[in-house]
């Protein structure tokens, strides 16, 4: 498989957590890539998941998401600030 | 036409052009005939206790159709006295009071060796010193040059002693035979230097005879290691004084020496954070002449950026020059094959395919010819192809709109955050 297809099936899940409400409880990297555990908001009885991430790409695209969602939220907070 | 006198830690000089310590500034006769061509410094020959040098002393390193890509020798320092040398600076400074004259010096570590040299050698009227802790053979085993210059402790207690002595800006000139320039460059600083200079010649062995055995070069069927220096190590050097220029620490002006051929050299080490730069290998192949072409291009070039003094292009690049950890990770480069100007040769191609991401791929085009292109998406940008296509224009490395810039550090301090 191209990387890129590979890739296109992670962002698929990165893209998945993100924009269900999962609560990302922890983010660790190793020697086999990078794994993102999730609980799933509101269902605190069903066990965590885990989305394991291979690619380079697919692992700059879940921190560049991260960072834009962080990023919104500083704005959202600046806003009502005001 | 801009302004290319410098101000180098004091040292006035008309251009940023010095000959290094080296054969080239060995005696006056060579030195005053440089300046004569239009050199607007020269560092000499190291000074100190005479040597003894072997035959054969040099070798060169072709590659391909280019002679002398690299330059190896095992000469020392001076083999004549020190009144000698002296006399002729002298005679030197008479005749050409505007140049530069910088006196290269290299005694054993011990006070009044430095006490001494430095003495006798400002009386002479030398513009400047220029310790060399950086001779990787022969003064080495004798504990001075690179022995002393591996060692901070050395390099910050011998430049204090020379310059309990000195009168004249003492310029420390650094051996790159050590892990990390930037440890020797601070101690030299905090020992009172009021410049650095750097490089010096390279740990190196050219190579071995496949009929005889014997290293090359060799004396009388032995060899030992020498000093590298020419345009291979240039790449080397330019990190060097850029991981100077870019410490906080280590403040004051540096010298750049190692591989500078032409005015385009020049200018990236000043870019780089160099006010002045030194040449040795470069007048060895080509002669003193070079120098004409060193100062038409930097004119050309300076001319042509609307910089009106050579002194306002030393160092504007060295905040583009960072660690690793602070590039962005969100920036994204791909290849893109121009048709109109490849040649079919598949250089690209091998090499993505053996290489790199294997993402050139065939395809038939709309005359039914068989041709290349990048499959972009899956392209990381490594520039291999680019740098293997021997036709001009045929590849060309497109930057693509990128996301916001996320650096590794960024990214690290963030999953730190979340819990990593
Ligand atoms: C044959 C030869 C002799 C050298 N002798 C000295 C010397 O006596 N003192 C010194 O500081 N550097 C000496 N060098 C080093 C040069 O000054 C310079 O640092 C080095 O060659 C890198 O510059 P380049 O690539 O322009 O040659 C010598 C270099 C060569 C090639």
């Amino acid at each position: 498989m191209h990387e890129h297809t590979q890739f296109m099936n992670e962002k698929v899940k990165i893209d998945q957590i993100l924009q269900r409400s999962y609560l990302i409880i922890s983010i660790e990297e190793n020697l086999s890539g990078t794994f993102v555990t999730v609980q799933p908001q509101g269902e605190q009885e069903s066990p965590p998941g885990t989305v394991h991430l291979v690619t380079a790409d697919g692992r700059r695209y879940l921190t560049s998401r991260l960072f834009e969602r962080k990023r919104v939220h500083a704005q959202k907070s600046e806003n009502t600030a005001r | 036409m801009a302004d290319l006198r410098i101000d180098f830690a004091g040292i006035k000089s008309g251009n940023p052009f010095w000959l290094a310590s080296g054969p080239p500034t060995n005696t006056g006769y060579q030195v005053q005939r440089a300046f004569e061509a239009g050199w607007g410094g020269a560092v000499w020959k190291t000074l100190g206790e005479p040597v003894i040098n072997v035959t054969s002393r040099f070798s060169g390193m072709h590659y391909g159709s280019q002679r002398v890509a690299g330059f190896n020798n095992i000469e020392l320092i001076t083999d004549r006295p020190l009144e000698i040398n002296l006399q002729e600076i002298e005679e030197t400074k008479v005749n050409y009071p505007d140049h530069t004259i910088i006196a290269s010096l290299m005694v054993e570590p011990k006070r009044e060796k430095w006490h001494e040299i430095v003495k006798k050698v400002e009386a002479a009227g030398v513009d400047g010193l220029e310790l060399n802790f950086g001779c990787p053979h022969g003064m080495a085993e004798r504990g001075m040059g690179a022995a002393s210059g591996q060692v901070p402790e050395l390099v910050e207690k011998q430049t204090c002693w020379a310059k309990e002595a000195a009168e004249t800006p003492v310029i420390v000139k650094l051996t790159p035979n050590i892990t990390d320039i930037t440890a020797t460059a601070y101690a030299a600083s905090q020992g009172g230097a009021d410049a650095i200079s750097m490089i010096n010649t390279i740990n190196s062995l050219m190579g071995v005879d496949l009929d005889t055995w014997n290293t090359i070069p060799n004396v009388a069927g032995k060899g030992t290691h020498g000093g590298y220096c020419g345009p291979a190590v240039k790449p080397i050097a330019l990190s060097m004084v850029a991981e100077c220029a870019r410490d906080p620490d280590i403040s004051v002006p540096i010298s750049g020496i190692g591989g500078i051929e032409n005015w385009r050299d020049a200018a990236e080490f000043m870019l780089m954070g160099a006010s002045c730069v030194q040449i040795c290998t470069a007048a060895m192949h080509h002669g003193f002449r070079i120098v004409e072409d060193l100062i038409d291009g930097l004119n050309n070039y300076l001319d042509s950026k609307g910089i009106a003094s050579v002194m306002d292009l030393v160092g504007q690049s060295v905040p583009k020059y960072m660690s690793w950890g602070d590039l962005d990770l969100n920036h994204k480069r791909v290849a893109r094959i121009n048709l109109d100007q490849c040649i079919h040769c598949n250089k690209c191609y091998i090499a993505c395919e053996d290489a790199a991401h294997q993402c050139i791929e065939w395809f038939v085009d709309a005359k039914g010819k068989r041709a290349l292109k990048v499959r972009e998406e899956d392209c990381v940008g490594c520039n291999l192809c680019s740098i293997v296509c021997p036709a001009e224009g045929a590849i060309h490395m497109i930057d693509q709109p990128g996301e916001f810039p996320m650096t590794w550090n960024e990214r690290q301090h963030l999953i730190h955050t979340i819990g990593g």
